[in-house]
């Protein structure tokens, strides 16, 4: 008994979709875990794009997955190097940081954690430039702006833009009152006393419970005398 | 309607026997594999990444399976000559469009319920089942009904390797229209015009696209997805009625 | 013979194709008439090339005429009415190879609007009276040539038609299966059924055809009983001569 092959269509033209198909998903699930990246480019190599940055004037329904990409090939790529003891090297993270929040502007993970990566590489200005673009994109998210003062008091010892920052923060919707009290710390770091009397004995005022008995306590570090 | 019904079985009868469920087993393996993959690849935000990737899995597939699937379908018949044995029953052009068509989407319809099936599993051990999965799981159906309209068109005239490539084409731009009617404001008049013009004629698939804002939390908005089914089944229809105008004029 | 007996009806039909850019026109077919009638079977013969799957692609309706008219069964054909009413077993047929026999004919039944238990049991019926019971399960992808004729064979029949189109039906067939599917054409013809058979196997449609038409280039070069065919010698010396004839004209 002999199979007959129509004309037109062998047996062998049902096979390539099929290998179209796992192909394609293969090349997906190796540029996920970035595989390719790093077979190609060895471990030591900086985080570098390349067709990637493609993708933000593409919009094709997989923003979200293409940034969820970038993401985990930053924490691969920083996390590969803390875990071989080198000292970070962080170039490129920025621009895929930025990348990712373009084509996913609701992820919060990179940019909860991106800036403190970036900064962590010596790079706190990269660090703020990055949170500078997530407020553009989140205008009234009070967290970006105390990042950003964080950074600016533990990186650069700006203690005036810090405070600066931290006000700006303070004055967002949402922001816990405790915001305050960095305005106040950041003043007295940078040796502006009135300036950090005059924000705690406005907390001391606005408050009861614990932020008003802290707000005491320093403005008696500051010699200001406080009735109990 | 009997020969359509007759069709579309027996179009989802050819497609499931050449293995093409065999996706689906694919798509488990990628979605359950990767759910496991994130607790060490990541530290926070796990169960986003898994939904990301379950949801554009299921797209690409679809949208793989329209392609390459959707693209072959009356060629096939013309190739091997099945035609002649259909046509010579009491079965019009239309007809027989509209079957390999409806079974297609059969094909695609019981993917995406299955592929939504395992994400469903899937989120039950990640922390909990969100049911407007559904209505992501609809527009995605919709998408691909539209894209096997176009494919089942393409194949009425062209080859399946064009048709492929024509298909995949409108999808990337059926995406980009907005980006393209922004580029013709800054055209010469008449350049604008026709652009403004063939983004009215092009499919918009950016209608169907909410599982990004989904996975972020964003609501389905139900008015929404209405309009966008109707246009779905209205734009389907008008490609799967030329395919078989194109059809009636062919002869072999 | 009345009109109700002409089952068949070609008059001056001629078919050009066009669909080549750059090439001339091809004439496929060229101001062909004849009649078949109900009852009989008609044999049209030709050499490779002469049009014969041509002429019946129009009788189906799968080409329309470029010019001339072609009726069946009383409509236009290519009518669904007509459709309704035919079977037809293509040359070299290739179905549905993800389908078993079984799958294949009542999908052909179903398109003719059957269904259910009816169609299952015709279904069987005319399996078991093409001898393709023991193979009914399995996908045509498995099947040998002669039994794909066979199956064929059922899916023309299982609308039980009043006219039955075979083409080139014993093409690649070895000799017990011709012997076999000869019998099937006998019976056919013992039921009444009218059977236009293209072939260019003359042993074949001298045994089976009471009428024949000589294609020979698109042309029909020669038509009319086979008896009288035969006066003068054989088929086969008839064939010869009207081909030759043509191709000297």
């Amino acid at each position: 008994m002999v199979s007959v092959h129509p004309p037109g269509g062998t047996r062998r033209s049902r096979w390539v979709p099929e290998l179209a198909i796992v192909s394609a998903l293969m090349m997906l699930q190796a540029a996920l875990v970035g595989h390719v990246h790093v077979v190609v480019r060895g471990p030591h190599a900086p985080l570098s794009l390349g067709l990637e940055l493609a993708w933000r004037h593409v919009p094709t329904g997989f923003q979200n997955l293409l940034a969820d990409t970038l993401w985990l090939r930053v924490l691969q790529h920083v996390g590969g190097q803390l875990g071989r003891d080198e000292p970070l090297n962080v170039t490129g993270v920025k621009q895929a940081l930025d990348l990712a929040i373009d084509l996913d502007p609701a992820f919060h993970a990179p940019v909860e954690y991106g800036a403190w990566i970036i900064a962590d590489g010596h790079d706190p200005a990269g660090a703020l430039d990055f949170l500078a673009h997530a407020r553009r994109q989140h205008p009234d998210d009070w967290l970006l702006p105390y990042h950003q003062a964080f950074i600016e008091f533990l990186y650069r010892k700006r203690y005036d833009d810090a405070a600066r920052l931290f006000s700006l923060a303070a004055s967002m919707p949402g922001a816990p009152p405790r915001v305050m009290n960095m305005v106040a710390g950041m003043y007295t770091k940078g040796k502006l006393k009135d300036k950090a009397i005059e924000t705690w004995w406005g907390i001391h005022q606005a408050n009861r419970g614990p932020l008003r008995a802290i707000a005491a306590r320093n403005l008696r570090v500051l010699g200001v005398a406080v009735p109990d | 309607m009997r020969a359509v019904v007759a069709v579309a079985i027996n179009t989802w009868r050819e497609v499931v026997r050449d293995r093409v469920l065999l996706l689906l087993l694919v798509f488990a393996g990628v979605v359950v594999g990767s759910s496991g993959l994130m607790a060490t690849l990541t530290f926070s935000e796990e169960r986003k990444i898994v939904l990301d990737v379950a949801l554009a899995s299921m797209e690409g597939l679809g949208v793989l399976l329209a392609l390459f699937v959707g693209g072959q379908l009356l060629v096939k018949e013309i190739d091997r000559r099945t035609l002649y044995v259909v046509l010579s029953k009491p079965v019009s052009r239309l007809s027989l469009v509209w079957g390999k068509f409806l079974g297609l989407v059969m094909v695609q319809s019981f993917l995406v319920a299955a592929m939504t099936g395992v994400l469903g599993g899937v989120m039950v051990f990640t922390g909990g089942v969100r049911f407007s999965v559904l209505g992501v799981s609809c527009m995605l159906v919709l998408q691909l009904v539209l894209l096997a309209a176009l494919s089942v068109l393409g194949s009425a005239f062209t080859s399946p390797l064009v048709t492929s490539a024509l298909t995949a084409i409108l999808y990337v731009v059926g995406h980009n229209l907005e980006t393209l009617r922004m580029l013709a404001r800054k055209m010469v008049p008449v350049a604008r015009l026709s652009v403004e013009a063939l983004c009215r004629v092009l499919p918009d698939l950016s209608v169907f696209e909410v599982k990004n804002a989904w996975v972020n939390g964003v609501p389905l908005a139900v008015d929404g997805m209405v309009v966008a089914g109707g246009y779905a089944m209205a734009y389907a229809a008008m490609c799967v009625c030329l395919a078989g105008w194109l059809l009636e004029r062919r002869e072999w | 013979m009345s009109a109700l007996d002409v089952i068949i009806s070609l008059q001056d039909v001629t078919k050009v194709f066009n669909n080549q850019v750059g090439q001339a026109p091809r004439t496929v077919l060229e101001q062909i008439s004849l009649e078949v009638h109900r009852g009989e079977t008609f044999g049209l013969l030709g050499p490779n090339g002469a049009g014969k799957t041509t002429l019946q692609k129009i009788l189906l309706g799968l080409v329309r005429p470029t010019s001339g008219t072609a009726m069946v069964l009383g409509t236009r054909a290519g009518e669904s009415d007509a459709r309704a009413r035919l079977g037809y077993l293509p040359e070299n047929p290739y179905f549905y190879t993800h389908l078993t026999g079984r799958e294949f004919v009542e999908f052909c039944g179903s398109l003719f609007g059957q269904g259910g238990p009816e169609l299952r049991n015709r279904v069987d019926r005319l399996l078991a009276r093409v001898g393709m019971t023991h193979a009914r399960d399995l996908q045509l992808r498995k099947y040998s040539k002669g039994m794909l004729q066979r199956v064929g064979v059922a899916q023309a029949l299982v609308n039980d038609p009043e006219l039955v189109f075979l083409d080139e039906p014993m093409s690649g067939l070895d000799p017990v299966g011709r012997r076999e599917l000869r019998e099937i054409i006998l019976e056919l013809k013992s039921e009444g059924k009218t059977i236009f058979f293209n072939s260019h196997i003359l042993s074949d449609v001298e045994a089976l055809c009471e009428r024949v038409g000589i294609l020979s280039r698109g042309k029909l070069v020669s038509y009319g009983s086979v008896r009288d065919l035969t006066r003068q010698g054989s088929l086969e010396d008839a064939f010869v001569a009207a081909v030759q004839a043509e191709a000297s004209a």
